[in-house]
C-alpha cells in the first residue's frame, strides 16, 4: 500500500511516501515560499524519485490542525482534490498527535505545544504516542501547571513543537530537542495515518476539514457583542 | 479527452462555485454556493470565515458540478480555476483543489483571471460578442474600464484610483442599516425617488481622464447622513439612494461612452455585479443606442460570481495555448494581461 504523509501546518512542510510502513521518500523544506507553489512539485519530484504514478497512491494522510489557518487549508485542499480525482480515502492527523507520534519511544511525558501568538499555545500531552488529555488551548503557564501537578511531578517531560521553542524561556525546559530535530515530519504524519486507517479508521475528500480550534476573530467579537 | 469540457472552479470572493461549459460557450451545469447570508451580520465579507466555508464546500460543489453536467473526470478535457484577483485565502482553496485535480488525472489547467471571467460570461447567453469592443467591468471589488482589440488581449483603459463602485454602495447602505451587499438595497430603495433631488459629486469627470474615483462622493453621502441626523432631520431616503445611485450610474456611463467614443467601436460590454443593477442597464441601453453603438450585458445570475465564466475564459485560453503548472499560485491583486 502507497501511503502519502503531507505537512503544511507551519513554513516548513513537505511530503513523505511510506510503502506500507516503509519509508521510501520523504521531502522537508524549511523555507519561506508559499506551500501552494511548492506541495505539487514537491510530490511530483517525489513520485518521479520512487518511480510510480500519482494514480498508484492508495492512502492519503494529511495534517488538519492546528497550525497556520491558510497553510492547512493548501495541504487539506489538495489532499481532497487527489482523493477525490484518485478515488482513494484520507487520514486526518492533528499537528499535536503527529508530535505524540513522532516522539512517542521518549520514556516520558512529550507535551506538544504549537505556537498560537500572544503567549498562548496549543498543546496536548502523551505517552508513547497515547494522549493523556484533549487537545486545548491555553497560555505557556497553563501547561506547566498541568505539569507540576503532584502526581505527575516525579515525571521526565520532552517539550516539542514550535511553541516550545518560542516559549523555551518561559517554560525553562530540562529536556530539549535540537531546532532540526523539533520539525514535524511528513514520515510521522504517513505512518500515524497508515497506523489508523488499519484499525478502520478514515475519511474523505467531503468530510475531511481543517482543525482550527479557535473561532475567528470576527466570531468571537460578535459573540461579545451579544 | 477531446469532449469541449471545460470544469470550472471559482473561489475568489464568498461564492464557492463549479460548473462545466461545453465548447466555452454553452453551460451544461453551474453550480453556484453563495455565502452572503453568513456574511450578512458582520456587513461584509470576512476573509478568514469566507476561507473556511470554502474549504468545506469544494468539493461537494465540484461534484455536484459534475454529476448535474451527467459526467465525470474522465470526461473532462481541461480544468480552469480563478487564480486573482481576490481574497487570497479564498483563492487558494480553489486553486488548491484545480491542481490537485489536475495533477492526479493528468487533465490541462488553466488559471483564469477573474475579471476577464467576467466578461466571457456574456458569451454564455447566445449573443453574438464581437471585438473590437470596450468593456466596463464593475462589481463590489472592480470597476475596470477595457479595451478588447481582439479575444484574449487587452488594455486597460481607465480603473478606479480609490473604492469600487460597488464598495461605495456596500459601505452607504451598511450606514443605513441595510443588509450587503448594498447595490440592489439601495436600487430597491430608490424606487420612486427623485434622482436630481441632491446634487452629489462626481470625480475625475474632465476630458480624456478614463480613471474613476467613488471616494468623495462616498463621503459626501455619509457626510449628508450624518448632517441630517445632527440636525435631528428626517433623510429622504428614495430622494437620497436614487441621487446616490444616479451620481454612480452617471459616471460610469460617461466614461463607458467616452472610451468607446475615442476608440471607435461599435459594441460596449458590460460585466460584473453591477451589471445586473437594472436601473444602470437601462440607463446605457439608451445612451448606447442614441450614440449609434450596441450594448451587451450578461444575463442577471451571471453578472455575480460565477464558475461558468471561468470555464468559458479558461476554455478560449486553453484553445489559445495557454497552459498553467503545478505551483500556480493565487494572486491576490491579479491585473489583467498578467500571468
Ligand atoms: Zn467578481
Amino acid at each position: 500500500m502507497n501511503v502519502l504523509g503531507i505537512d503544511t501546518s507551519t513554513v516548513t512542510g513537505g511530503v513523505a511516501l511510506l510503502s506500507d510502513d516503509r519509508l521510501v521518500g520523504e521531502s522537508v523544506l524549511n523555507i519561506r515560499t508559499t506551500h501552494s507553489e511548492r506541495l505539487l512539485p514537491a510530490l511530483e519530484r517525489l513520485l518521479a524519485d520512487a518511480g510510480i504514478t500519482v494514480k498508484e497512491l492508495d492512502l492519503l494522510s494529511v495534517v488538519t490542525g492546528p497550525g497556520s489557518f491558510t497553510g492547512l487549508r493548501i495541504g487539506v485542499g489538495t489532499a481532497k482534490g487527489l482523493s477525490y480525482a484518485l478515488g482513494v480515502p484520507i487520514v486526518g492527523v492533528t499537528t499535536l498527535e503527529g508530535y505524540g507520534w513522532q516522539f512517542k519511544f521518549f520514556p516520558g511525558i512529550v507535551v506538544a505545544m504549537v505556537d498560537a501568538r500572544r503567549e498562548n499555545v496549543f498543546w496536548q500531552a502523551f505517552r508513547e504516542g497515547i494522549a493523556l488529555v484533549d487537545p486545548s488551548y491555553g497560555s505557556h503557564q497553563s501547561v506547566l501547571d498541568w505539569c507540576s501537578c503532584s502526581k505527575r511531578s516525579e515525571e521526565q517531560f520532552l517539550f516539542v513543537g514550535d511553541g516550545a521553542i518560542n516559549y523555551g524561556e518561559q517554560i525553562r525546559a530540562s529536556q530539549s530537542v535540537p531546532p532540526s530535530q523539533n520539525l514535524l515530519r511528513p514520515s510521522a504524519v504517513a505512518h500515524l495515518g497508515y497506523t489508523r486507517y488499519l484499525q478502520g479508521e478514515h475519511s474523505d475528500a467531503f468530510s475531511l476539514n481543517p482543525t482550527y480550534m479557535r473561532q475567528t476573530e470576527a466570531e468571537r467579537k460578535w459573540q461579545e457583542q451579544m | 479527452m477531446k469532449s469541449g469540457l471545460t470544469l470550472g472552479i471559482e473561489t475568489s470572493c464568498d461564492e464557492t462555485a463549479a460548473a462545466v461549459i461545453k465548447n466555452g460557450t454553452e453551460i451544461v451545469s453551474n453550480v453556484v454556493l453563495s455565502q452572503i447570508d453568513i456574511h450578512q451580520k458582520y456587513g461584509g465579507v470576512v476573509p478568514e470565515i469566507a476561507s473556511r466555508h470554502h474549504i468545506e464546500a469544494i468539493m461537494p460543489v465540484i461534484n455536484e458540478a459534475l454529476e448535474k453536467a451527467q459526467v465525470t473526470l474522465d470526461d473532462i478535457e481541461v480544468i480552469a480555476v480563478a487564480y486573482g484577483p481576490g481574497l487570497v485565502g479564498s483563492l487558494l482553496v480553489g486553486v488548491a483543489a484545480a491542481k490537485a485535480l489536475a495533477f492526479a488525472t493528468g487533465i490541462p489547467l488553466v488559471g483564469v483571471n477573474h475579471i476577464e471571467g467576467h466578461i466571457y460570461a456574456n458569451f454564455l447567453s447566445g449573443q453574438e460578442v464581437k471585438a473590437p469592443l470596450v468593456c466596463l467591468t464593475v462589481s463590489g471589488g472592480h470597476t475596470d474600464l477595457l479595451l478588447i482589440p481582439r479575444f484574449g488581449e487587452y488594455e486597460i483603459l481607465g480603473r478606479t484610483r480609490d473604492d469600487a463602485a460597488g464598495e461605495a454602495f456596500d459601505k452607504v447602505a451598511r450606514v443605513l442599516g441595510l443588509p450587503y451587499p448594498g447595490g440592489p438595497q439601495i436600487e430597491r430603495l430608490a424606487t420612486g425617488g427623485n434622482r436630481e433631488a441632491i446634487a452629489f459629486p462626481r470625480g475625475l469627470l474632465e476630458k480624456d481622464n478614463l480613471d474613476f474615483s467613488f471616494s468623495g462622493l462616498k463621503t459626501a453621502a455619509l457626510n449628508y447622513l450624518n448632517e441630517a441626523r445632527q440636525k435631528g432631520q428626517d433623510v429622504p431616503l428614495a430622494d437620497f439612494a436614487a441621487s446616490f445611485q444616479w451620481a454612480i450610474i452617471d459616471v460610469l456611463t460617461q466614461k463607458l461612452m467616452l472610451a468607446a467614443q475615442k476608440y471607435r467601436v461599435d459594441q460596449v460590454v458590460l460585466s460584473g455585479g453591477v451589471a445586473a443593477n437594472s436601473t444602470f442597464r437601462n440607463h446605457v441601453t439608451e445612451v448606447a443606442r442614441s450614440n449609434g453603438m450596441e450594448l451587451l450585458y450578461p444575463p442577471t445570475h451571471l453578472c455575480t460570481d460565477n464558475a461558468a465564466m471561468i470555464g468559458s475564459a479558461g476554455y478560449f485560453s486553453y484553445l489559445a495555448g495557454k497552459r498553467s503548472d503545478h505551483a500556480l499560485n493565487a494572486v491576490a491583486n491579479l491585473r489583467l494581461g498578467e500571468n
